[in-house]
């Protein structure tokens, strides 16, 4: 019965009474609908448990009956807690840790993009730092809206943006514009291969259409190679969609210039260090390491990630150390020879750059030297598939 | 007077003035009595109840009692008889 009440109940006693009416004072209790438990009798004695509330009734009761009563024992919620009124720790340690949920459930702890392809994501978290979105900032200092309405403004290959807040974390979902690709003109639609470089014509297969040019002879930029005009022989002019494989010989003059005289950017040699305890995927900022940065320094940023190490003993907790090393503008005055090498380094960008596609028949480089600088002159001659296809537009005379 | 107050009073005096009382008898172990007037004795071994018509008298052994609602007792322990009396005089 103890374990009954004990466990379950806020606050009962259990009462003995001696008497000779306690049979009286049992009916008068069960008159007045007080609930009484687990009465009780043994040597004379009665023993039942109440409400400690209504205590007071049963004495008042039994003085009337002339019995003595005696609280024996007290169980409940109520006296179980009691005995730890002078305990303010356990009191005051459910209150601190309430306190800092609630206190710590008012910043921004992380922030999760998702959705995102050609926009970089340190785009997406500049942008909300922009708006007072980054880990650490006050839930009430920003207006998720207007972070959208800025994010939509700046960013053009955005489509759509939401970010939300849900407790400490902020998410941001994006959608981004569908890039058009160029579109090709379709097989049914007629259409003429025109030259687009100035070239010499080496080598031609036409699959459909009219060659308009013979091996061997000169082209201009433009001109008609293939025509989709057709001579039908019983129906007269009929337009298709000309096709065919033309190579030609190309002559191109690129030059690459580099002054004596250049700016270097050369690292400073101390870097400065800010760094960060990870907790998780949080990060809190050690208060010790203090980067001031202007907008006119030119600095460059890298992380690296460690364990955090007591007294030699590696703990799980992690740390990231940001980097900034700084640069500095010099001028130094170059040698013929570097000047040379950087122009050849140039030069080979360039060939695996734009010149991939074709076959380099010969490259005549001419090095001309300027009181300034050095000028490098290459002229190619290249073999390269020419042809673009230009739609043909028909114009109907509607008096025919 | 409060209409629910009055209700109440009437419940009360319509329980009281009820001229049957029900015993559902569960095993020998309880004993469940609706409107039980008063109890008159009370022992270890013997409880007597003074019910709308006559007295029960539950004969057995460690006897307890709790009350549930207005006038409604129950009856634990090992119970081995019970008996109806039309005696008054026990009454005290």
């Amino acid at each position: 019965m103890k374990k009954k009440f004990g466990h379950y109940g806020f606050a009962y006693v259990r009462f003995t009474a001696i008497g000779a009416y306690k049979e009286k004072l049992i009916s008068s209790i069960i008159e007045n609908n007080v609930q009484i438990y687990d009465i009780k009798e043994s040597k004379g004695e009665l023993s039942a448990v109440i409400k400690a509330s209504d205590y007071l009734y049963i004495c008042k009761s039994a003085k009337k009956y002339g019995i003595k009563t005696r609280v024996s024992e007290r169980f409940g919620l109520y006296f179980r807690l009691y005995g730890y009124r002078k305990r303010w720790g356990l009191v005051i340690g459910p209150m601190c840790c309430v306190a800092v949920i609630l206190v710590l459930s008012q910043f921004v702890w992380d922030i999760r993009i998702s959705g995102n392809d050609n926009v970089s994501k340190s785009q997406l978290y500049a942008l909300a730092d922009e708006c007072g979105i980054y880990p650490g900032a006050y839930v009430h200092n920003f207006s998720v809206s207007d972070c959208e309405s800025l994010a939509m403004a700046d960013i053009k290959d955005l489509s759509w943006i939401s970010v939300e807040r849900e407790g400490s974390r902020i998410y941001i979902k994006v959608k981004e514009k569908e890039i058009a690709k160029p579109v090709d003109i379709p097989p049914e639609t007629p259409c003429n291969i025109v030259s687009d470089y100035d070239c010499q014509l080496i080598s031609a297969t036409v699959k459909r259409g009219v060659l308009q040019v013979k091996t061997g002879d000169g082209i201009r930029k433009g001109q008609l190679l293939i025509s989709g005009t057709v001579d039908n022989n019983n129906d007269g002019v009929i337009h298709i969609h000309a096709e065919g494989e033309l190579i030609a010989r190309c002559q191109q003059t690129e030059e690459f210039y580099l002054p004596y005289r250049q700016n270097k950017r050369k690292p400073i040699s101390e870097e400065k260090h800010s760094t960060y305890f990870m907790f998780g995927d949080f990060s809190i900022k050690s208060p010790f390491d203090n980067v001031e940065i202007s907008d006119t320094d030119d600095f460059s940023y890298r992380e690296e990630y460690g364990f955090i190490n007591i007294f030699g003993i590696k703990t799980p907790f992690r740390y990231k150390k940001g980097i900034y090393t700084f640069y500095e503008n010099e001028q130094v005055t170059y040698m013929q020879e570097d000047i040379i090498n950087q122009l050849n380094k140039q030069r080979g960008a360039f060939e695996a750059n734009f010149l991939q596609d074709c076959r380099v028949i010969s490259a005549i480089p001419e090095i001309i030297k300027e009181k300034e600088g050095i000028r490098l002159k290459v002229t190619y001659t290249v073999d390269r598939n020419i042809g673009i296809k230009q739609k043909i537009s028909l114009v109907y005379d509607k008096a025919e | 007077m409060n209409v629910n107050k009055l209700a109440k009073k009437f419940d009360k005096l319509k329980n009281t003035t009820r001229q049957h009382s029900f015993i559902y008898i569960s095993d020998d172990g309880c004993i469940d009595v609706e409107y039980c007037h008063k109890v008159l004795k009370f022992e270890k071994e013997q409880i007597i109840l003074q019910l709308a018509k006559s007295n029960l008298k539950i004969i057995g052994l460690e006897l307890s009692m709790k009350n549930y609602g207005f006038m409604n007792v129950k009856i634990f322990g090992k119970i081995h008889s019970i008996e109806f009396d039309d005696n008054k005089e026990g009454i005290i």
